[in-house]
């Protein structure tokens, strides 16, 4: 004898049983840049999750689209904490940014698996709410450690990596490819967890400057 | 005044740091030699070496160390400050064949009792933090110093509060039970006397004549009859701790078990002293290195983001500083030392604010860090009033104060300013493209770093560069990335 078949109500009462049109609740921190807001799950940059950035090249104002956001928490009394940036950090351009400077970590560290180690430490810690890494090459071990460990620390991840890792498999909740238009970036949002891919164009004023 | 005396009879041993169990301290005189310590389990105290050599062929003899004992004492004592203020320590020399020397640790705990929650609250936290810190002792607990250590050294381990009660205690204990000359011990058996009891019951007078003036001190101030004036403990201004190992380590992890136990003393060092430390020195000693030249000790100077005095805290940025560390030789001894201490600040806990746990982990984060990567590494950033693009910056370190914002220089005239700074400016090979927006910058004879140079923005394929011509050498550099 057999169990009555159940309903398809039943079904989707069920926990482990998920439905396309239905969404994780994601949290997130607004980027500041109110078109990518719109079509990013939870309006901003996912907290306790990885993100990755893909900038065609350097330079093109992949910092321009964070910096509202890191001025916003360190201003609110947050810490941010950069790993390895690729050039020096210049100070009076934070400043001008509303980077609050004493709230800022700047990490240096004088190898490659040093930079790894301290960015799954400062995100494991929790204290500071963001973090700005410059990675190397990443295996999927060390995307899945980044990603617990933002979890575990409850921290905004952000990985800076080269454009040709955009086509590996990764963790990241987010994932973003950044390519240079005349006063802004357009950009592809490739995966998203809690939303559907799509691409968007931002307009940054400091680019508009450039021409 | 009530005091707590312990007894420490493995004391020898114990202040070594090993608890190897093959392990005895022995004692020596002339051709004689005898164990003092060590090896509880088997070999009782005062054995004579050839026996322990013949039944236990296993056993390894070592000499014993009064420094390191005295150390260890130090170390304990520190500990023992938390039940009470007034503190008497006393390594006892036998100077007996077989004899066998005494450690005592007094405190007076009279005033702590409401603290702990009564007596035997007190003594139960007493004897469960004599384990944690790898002692055996006995204790013994009286109005007296002296009747504190008799109850001790006798096992009776049950208090006695009031002086009244001490003859009736001390009754039925023998003559022996007493710290006596042999001399003395001698007379009075020969007289027929074989407890404290019928000691006591003895008029003090012709004691007095029989066996000197001493003697009498000793029963009144066993009975609490005249005060005991003995100096009281204090601790040392400065901290040092040396650990010898039993043998040579050649792993940085084979440290961390001797370091969790001297940290831990020195916590308790820097919570009797009510203080807190941010920086400490390791010592490695070598000893001689196998091609027989002296290697020199190793000096690990650690500095923490914030005063502290928690031992697990000592005892991690220990550890990430050793990970990471290449021992140049086998290590034979460490030492531990602190000079400057700073009270940590005791923060007001606050029902609804989660900042002040937020900042401990910022600490313990900072520290982590700097203890791995080094304080070169882990860096926060400044400002400084020059419009030299290259000197209107600096590195912090990360755990100075900010600074006030009347330091900090005004940045509303500058123009924008690039993300990153290439830092030294790079050299051009030829005149970038499509460049806009001027800016001359000029000055600095006064320091000897004249800079003269003509700022540009310029773009190569979509990246934003800031670049400069030297006005004096015509040479185009690049000096910063519009990111």
């Amino acid at each position: 004898m057999t169990a009555p078949a159940p309903t398809l109500s039943e079904v989707l009462a069920r926990p482990d049983v998920w439905r396309g049109s239905s969404f994780a609740r994601v949290t997130a921190e607004p980027s500041g840049h109110a078109e990518l807001d719109r079509r990013l799950p939870g309006g901003g940059w996912p907290v306790g999750a990885l993100t990755e950035l893909f900038p065609e090249a350097q330079g093109i104002g992949e910092m321009q689209l964070v910096l509202p956001w890191i001025a916003r928490l360190t201003q609110a009394g947050g810490r941010v904490a950069m790993v390895d940036p690729p050039h020096l950090p210049f100070a009076p351009a934070l400043a001008q940014a509303g980077v609050v400077l004493s709230r800022l970590l700047l990490v240096r560290p004088q190898s490659e698996d040093g930079g790894l180690w301290a960015t799954e430490q400062i995100l494991r810690a929790g204290p500071c709410g963001a973090v700005l890494a410059w990675p190397g090459r990443l295996g999927q071990v060390e995307l899945k450690r980044f990603q617990l460990a933002a979890e575990a620390g409850k921290t905004t991840a952000l990985m800076f990596r080269e454009p040709a890792a955009a086509a590996e498999f990764s963790p990241a909740a987010l994932r973003l490819k950044l390519a240079a238009r005349p006063g802004g970036l357009h950009i592809d949002i490739f995966k998203c967890r809690g939303g559907t891919p799509v691409a968007v164009d931002v307009l940054l004023p400091m680019r508009a400057v450039n021409g | 005044m009530l005091w707590l005396c312990l007894h420490l009879p493995q004391f020898a041993i114990e202040a070594l740091g090993e608890r190897g169990r093959d392990h005895v301290v022995t004692g020596r005189r002339g051709a004689r030699r005898w164990v003092i310590a060590g090896a509880a389990d088997r070999i009782a105290p005062g054995t004579d070496w050839g026996t322990v050599q013949t039944l236990h062929p296993e056993i390894r003899a070592v000499e014993r160390r009064l420094r390191a004992e005295r150390d260890a004492m130090v170390a304990l004592a520190a500990w023992a400050y938390r039940y009470g203020s007034e503190l008497v320590w006393e390594i006892i020399e036998s100077d007996l064949d077989y004899g066998l020397p005494c450690a005592l640790l007094w405190v007076d705990i009279g005033a702590s009792l409401k603290l702990f929650g009564g007596l035997d609250a007190l003594l139960a936290e007493v004897d469960a933090g004599l384990v944690d810190s790898g002692h055996v002792g006995r204790r013994g607990v009286a109005p007296t110093l002296e009747a504190a250590a008799v109850l001790a050294r006798s096992g009776l381990g049950e208090p006695v509060r009031d002086a009244a009660e001490l003859p009736a205690v001390l009754d039925g204990l023998p003559l022996a039970a007493l710290p006596l000359e042999p001399k003395v011990q001698d007379a009075l058996k020969a007289v027929g006397l074989s407890t404290v009891g019928e000691l006591l019951k003895l008029p003090a007078a012709p004691l007095a004549k029989r066996h000197g003036p001493a003697f009498t001190l000793y029963l009144d101030r066993l009975l609490g009859r005249r005060p005991d004036i003995r100096p009281r403990f204090r601790l040392p201004p400065k901290y040092q701790r040396r650990f010898d190992l039993m043998g040579e380590v050649e792993h940085s992890e084979g440290l961390l078990f001797p370091l969790q136990r001297m940290t831990r003393e020195l916590g308790h060092f820097l919570k009797a002293r009510d203080t807190g430390l941010q920086a400490f020195r390791l010592t490695l000693s070598h000893g001689r290195a196998s091609g027989g030249k002296i290697q020199p000790d190793t000096l690990l100077d650690l500095r923490l983001a914030s005063p502290a005095r928690d031992a697990e805290r000592l005892l991690r940025v220990l550890r990430e500083r050793l990970g990471r560390l290449p021992l140049p030789a086998p290590v034979r001894s460490l030492k531990l030392s602190a000079e400057q201490f700073i009270e940590p600040p005791t923060g007001q806990g606050d029902l609804f604010d989660g900042r002040a746990g937020d900042d401990e982990a910022w600490s313990q984060l900072v520290e982590k860090l700097i203890a791995r990567l080094g304080a070169d590494a882990v860096t926060a950033l400044g400002l400084i009033a020059d419009h030299r693009p290259e000197r209107s910056w600096r590195l912090r370190a990360c755990d100075a104060p900010p600074p006030s914002p009347a330091a900090v220089p005004s940045l509303s005239a500058l123009p924008p300013r690039p993300i990153w700074l290439i830092d030294p400016p790079q050299p051009l090979p030829s005149v970038p493209a499509r460049i806009a927006g001027f800016e001359r910058l000029e000055g600095g004879w006064w320091d000897g770093d004249d800079v003269q140079r003509d700022y540009y923005r310029s773009e190569v394929q979509g990246s934003g560069l800031w670049v400069y011509r030297d006005r004096r050498s015509e040479g185009w550099f690049l000096h910063g990335v519009w990111a």
